[in-house]
């Protein structure tokens, strides 16, 4: 493996070796669509290839590959005569090909000299390799490329992501909605309009969830009002290992955003004239001149001319150098998709300057696209506010966006009509034949996401054979669809008999998303704790955790497993006392906890929020017993901090700190399940945020004003002549001086050692009071003063933020905020 | 200025509580050297006293001209730049600070910061490299990784300075740390030692304090004599000349402690719990250490209770301080404390057959 990866990088710069990147590109999206994670594959080189078949369909896509695989060739022939290395380099490099060809064929039919091909490459390296390097001592361009030729056809014919191919060529194509459609037509005109005046905001801003389109329709609209798109890519990984085996610089994402950001700002100057320089790489190797590049290039402006020129290069032969076109001769959209990952604060200030210097210089209009981390609209906003962020974007960048008179269109998600709409025109153009249930089960597990429905469709036709176009009936395909989907599905004998809807749902189950849990549904279902009635058989019961464990079955956590044994084992009943019985759950806590993606920390905070009214309220053995559980998950979910080992220095990801955490969460969520044994009875109940959080950091603001200015305060004027404690400092000084001062004749110098900022805390709610006079004793004769405002709060979720060893309080504010925010939503509704 | 400042005795020889220590830290110093010390005992028992003290009888007066330092500190760490501010209050001679005040990031101040101060080393009055003397508080509450990085600082930087810590649990300092110390235990005074001193005191502020008042004062305050100074002052002002039945003033928190048991007797239901709930909040927003809340309510809560009740009370709060020992959110121990108190408190109600 090393070889190969040593090979890739080595050629950088090349032409040889960003073509293998290239081709690398697809086969990976290949690897991951039939892993059906749902996840994005990574889009690099997406663009190239919806190019090639938006102009002229899937021969233009093969004949480019063609045309690519004959360069690669060529290089690498020159690479053999330059030295053994770029000789192992190139012989390498090919190899790429049947492998490519072979992981193709086991999913669809191709030409039997390829599978031939692949087939020879699988049996035995040894002589592929001989093969190959056959191919490069022989002749520079033709007999290389013969060679490869067929693999790539195998690749640009049907290997290719459907996504790909049916990327909507016109705006009539578009699914999304036509209103939003119209609303970025509109910005755009209006751009086109005023192209060259100065003063008139140039920043768009796109937000929507994964997969509906944002991009897509930008990107299409551009083209058919004649824009020439220059677009920014998050790049993929380049890692650290892979570049030091290259002596290749690391080039961090944020730079190569600046220079992106850089060059779009003077478009006819560095744009067009080094056009063609990748961004994820180092520039000075040597361009060929070749219009191949250019094609393949994502970030290349003038797209659409750069893939007519390269259309025209594969025809004819002959490539038209690019720098013949005249400059500025289209409008330019800048397209920033998928701004960088944006870790802390020290880079988001970095994409911030960038992205306000690209606002400010800006004379061609510039479309950011944010996409939105969670795909439920409706958790969106509490989400999105729990990482500080807005619809995908971090609170500075939007600022910044503000400032610079940014439009904002937001796209919501895809309707499960409009995608299934969407995936019966690939059907048709795919001449497949798919159950009505199937399309439509695809549509809605996806979530809105068109990307990911497109992806799952393809892998769960992945293997069929296109059905003869005269297959149109409906009702005979719709039963010869479930015939073959019950014959391919498990295998075992029971699909047969299984009906349509149950077969459907077994075929296109394992292609479903992990279901998540809202985090109050999740809380809900703790609290609640709904427990099946004692008429019900057992084997309710075993049903219940079944469809459980369904519900999660990849990527669970390890330790959910001995949650679930004990739920699918509940043969027999534990000889229990009296006391300890309860009724079977109707749910798997586990599960839940899972499902809701929730940590021990935040469990405990919410239940212990919530719990004491769902207990009766003459049941107060109950509320002890509550607590007691959560009191001992506190204990584990410290456990780490203190704990010895591996766990001890702060290590979040050594097993015993995961396995503590999730013991703590069992305990809590289970605990309390178990401990209500006589809940309150069944209202509605509004479900809280936790105070813990805003109170710990309440205290946290208190403490650190006394540490900071209370206590030498004290040191120095107060004639201490040391520092004071803060825990003795709020105990016994203060409360004495308050008490001396109210009756002091001369209170003034007392007073002045009061601390000058405090946070009180009441109700929930953290108030921060202007201070300084002692207040003296408070209606609770507690009185306090003195009011940090928003300042040391913003201060202590700082230090909260950027203190890795906070350990619950990071991720558990995060959590709080964004209840907090659903809840203000509740009550606003 | 204060009572407790302006009775506190500077140098060593003017000590009368704890005079035997103050002798044996005069020979200790006789030479102009020391050791590193531990000073270990209860609040308020005299131990910072003690400390400047010493510092004087090394020093001279010259220890006594402070200044304070809130000074933000940059350290580099593998992974990030941690920023925080620190307060210290320093001499020319001495370096004081709470370590312990930036939480968990304790271990970096002890690696950076007292790294830091430790090497620079100070040039005594008479040509010879003297050396400075670092006072840490609580070194109790450092994490235990902050007090490995201070045996090795210890080690390392003992030539150019001397560590005089401070802390009230000597069982929560490491044992490596207590072995390179000498450890001086400082005890809390006696109730009648209290009670003479603030006689003492009362006597130089040329006041007449009855001695059953001084009495119940030591005798309120846990035998801690800074507190009993205090409420003597506070006394003080409320009221003279002292009457010896005057009500001994009491800290704000405390009588909102007592309500707390008040309510937490009158009504056992989650319902109740929960409104204790948000006093016990505002205690420990106001900075009141949680383990100084349970001790308080437990001791609120005993004279209510019968004797079989005061054991299994005691056992709860004992056990619950431990867990506030262990976990990381103080509320739920404390709650968890009443609940069990509640619960229990509600059977035996019902056992008598009321």
């Amino acid at each position: 493996m090393s070889k190969r990866r040593w090979r890739g990088r080595a050629t950088e710069g090349g032409p040889a070796g960003s073509e293998e990147e290239e081709e690398e590109g697809p086969s990976r999206q290949q690897a991951r669509v039939s892993t059906a994670a749902g996840k994005r594959a990574p889009r690099r080189g997406r663009l190239q290839l919806s190019q090639s078949t938006a102009g002229s369909g899937g021969s233009a896509g093969n004949a480019l590959a063609v045309l690519l695989a004959g360069s690669r060739a060529a290089a690498a022939a020159n690479g053999a005569s330059g030295g053994t290395a770029a000789a192992e380099s190139s012989g390498a490099a090919p190899k790429s090909y049947p492998r490519r060809g072979a992981r193709v064929l086991k999913h669809s039919d191709a030409a039997p000299d390829a599978a031939a091909a692949g087939g020879s490459s699988q049996q035995s390296a040894a002589a592929a390799q001989t093969a190959q390097a056959a191919a490069v001592t022989i002749e520079p361009g033709g007999g290389a490329a013969a060679a490869a030729a067929p693999a790539a056809a195998a690749i640009g014919g049907k290997g290719e992501l459907w996504v790909e191919q049916h990327a909507p060529a016109s705006e009539a194509e578009l699914v999304v909605h036509k209103k939003k459609v119209a609303e970025v037509r509109q910005w755009l005109e209006e751009q086109r309009a005023s192209l060259g005046r100065p003063g008139v905001p140039r920043l768009l801003v796109v937000t929507g969830p994964p997969g509906c389109g944002k991009s897509t329709v930008l990107t299409t609209l551009a083209r058919s009002l004649g824009f020439d798109v220059s677009e920014w890519r998050a790049p993929n990984a380049v890692q650290w290992e892979e570049a030091s085996y290259a002596s290749m610089q690391y080039r961090s994402k944020l730079d190569d955003f600046g220079e992106f950001v850089a060059r779009s700002k003077m478009p006819h100057l560095s744009l067009q004239a080094s056009s063609t320089s990748d961004s994820t790489r180092s520039s000075g190797g040597s361009r060929p001149s070749s219009a191949a590049p250019a094609s393949q290039q994502g970030t290349a402006p003038a797209a659409s001319a750069a893939m007519q020129a390269t259309q025209a290069a594969a025809a004819a032969g002959a490539a038209l150098p690019r720098s013949r076109l005249p400059p500025l001769l289209l409008p330019t959209l800048v397209l920033v998709d998928d701004l960088p990952h944006a870790a802390g604060p020290e880079q988001r200030r970095q994409i911030a300057e960038a992205l306000s210097d690209l606002a400010a210089g800006a004379r061609f209009p510039v479309a950011v696209v944010a996409t939105e981390m969670s795909g439920k609209a409706q958790q969106e906003k509490g989400l999105s506010a729990a990482a500080g962020t807005f619809q995908g974007l971090h609170k500075e960048l939007v600022a910044v966006l503000e400032a610079h008179r940014a439009t904002t269109i937001s796209f919501n998600p895809l309707t499960p009509t409009m995608i299934a709409k969407a995936l019966r025109g690939i059907l048709e153009r795919q001449r497949r034949v798919l159950p009505e249930a199937d399309v439509l089960a695809i549509a809605e597990q996806s979530q809105g996401d068109l990307f990911n429905a497109i992806s799952t469709l393809q892998f769960v036709c992945t293997g069929m054979a296109p059905a003869p176009a005269a297959a149109k009936a409906a009702p005979k395909a719709r039963g010869r669809g479930a015939k073959r989907k019950a014959d391919a599905g498990s295998g075992a004998g029971k699909a047969a008999a299984a009906a349509e809807g149950a077969a459907a749902e077994a075929r296109v189950g394992y292609a479903v998303r992990d279901s998540t849990l809202s985090l109050f549904h999740a809380l809900g279902k703790l609290l609640y704790n709904k427990r099946l009635e004692p008429g019900s058989s057992q084997q309710q019961a075993q049903q219940a955790a079944q469809q459980q464990q369904q519900q999660q079955q990849q990527q669970e956590p390890p330790w959910a497993s001995f949650g679930r044994a004990a739920a699918a084992a509940p043969a027999k009943p534990l000889p229990l006392a009296g006391w300890a019985q309860r009724r079977p759950m109707e749910f798997d806590p586990e599960a839940v906890l899972a499902g809701a993606g929730l940590e021990a920390g935040s469990v405990a905070a919410f239940l212990h929020e919530n719990v004491l009214h769902f207990i009766d309220d003459s049941a107060v053995e109950d509320a002890a017993a509550c607590l007691e559980q959560l009191s001992a998950a506190d204990c584990l979910a410290s456990g780490r901090r203190w704990g010895t080992g591996d766990a001890m220095m702060g290590d979040e990801d050594s097993p015993s700190a995961t396995l503590l955490d999730a013991l703590a969460a069992s305990t809590a969520a289970r605990g309390v399940c178990f401990a209500n044994a006589h809940p309150a009875p069944r209202r509605w109940l509004p479900l809280k945020a936790p105070s813990v959080f805003a109170a710990a950091r309440g205290a946290a603001a208190n403490r650190a004003e006394l540490c900071q200015h209370t206590s030498a305060a004290w040191a120095l004027a107060g004639g201490m002549r040391s520092l004071e404690m803060a825990g003795r400092l709020a105990a016994e000084l203060l409360p004495f001086a308050r008490a001396i001062a109210a009756c002091c004749p001369a209170p003034a110098p007392l007073q002045r050692l009061q601390p000058a900022r405090w946070s009180r805390f009441w109700g929930g709610q953290l108030y921060e009071q202007p201070g300084g006079a002692g207040g003296g004793g408070g209606a609770q004769g507690e009185g306090e003063q003195g009011g940090s405002g928003g300042e040391a709060a913003a201060a202590a979720d700082d230090s909260i933020e950027e203190s890795e060893d906070e350990d619950d309080c990071s991720s558990c504010e995060g959590r709080v905020k964004r209840a907090t925010d659903l809840l203000s939503d509740e009550t606003n509704v | 200025m204060l009572y407790v400042d302006k009775y506190r005795p500077k140098a060593l020889e003017q000590f009368e509580l704890h005079s035997d220590v103050a002798q044996n830290l005069q020979k200790l110093v006789v030479n102009g050297d020391c050791p590193h010390t531990l000073f270990y005992g209860p609040a308020g028992a005299g131990k910072k006293t003690l400390i400047l003290a010493l510092l004087r009888e090394i020093y001279g007066a010259g220890v006594e001209k402070l200044k304070v330092e809130c000074k933000p500190w940059k350290i580099q760490l593998p992974s990030r730049v941690l920023e925080l501010e620190f307060t210290t209050v320093s001499s020319a001679y001495h370096v004081e600070m709470n370590p312990s005040d930036v939480g968990n990031n304790d271990r970096y101040v002890v690696q950076e910061i007292i790294k830091e101060m430790a090497k620079s080393r100070p040039i005594g009055a008479d040509g010879q490299q003297g050396f400075k003397v670092l006072v840490l508080n609580e070194v109790d509450r450092l994490s235990k990784e902050a007090q490995h990085s201070l045996r090795r600082t210890m080690e390392k930087y003992s030539a150019a300075c001397r560590l005089v810590l401070a802390c009230n649990n000597v069982s929560k300092v490491i044992e490596p740390v207590r072995s390179r110390c000498l450890c001086i235990r400082v005890a809390a005074p006696s109730v009648d030692s209290i009670a003479q001193q603030l006689q003492h005191v009362a006597g130089r502020e040329k006041l007449c304090l009855p001695p059953a008042l001084a009495q119940r004062l030591a005798a309120g305050c846990d035998r801690n004599l800074r507190r009993a100074l205090l409420s003597l002052e506070a006394c003080r002002v409320q009221q003279y000349p002292f009457r010896e039945d005057q009500q001994v003033a009491e800290p704000d928190w405390e009588l909102y402690i007592k309500e707390i048991a008040a309510d937490v007797l009158g009504e056992q239901s989650p319902k109740r719990l929960f409104q204790v709930r948000g006093k016990l909040y505002e205690l420990l927003v106001n900075c009141i250490p949680p383990e100084v809340v349970l001790r308080k309510l437990a001791l609120a809560l005993m004279p209510k209770l019968d004797d079989e009740l005061r054991h299994s009370t005691a056992e709860d709060a004992a056990f619950y301080e431990h867990r506030l020992q262990e976990g990381s959110k103080a509320i739920f121990h404390l709650e968890a404390f009443l609940a069990r108190f509640m619960s229990n408190y509600k059977q035996y109600i019902i056992n008598l057959g009321f």
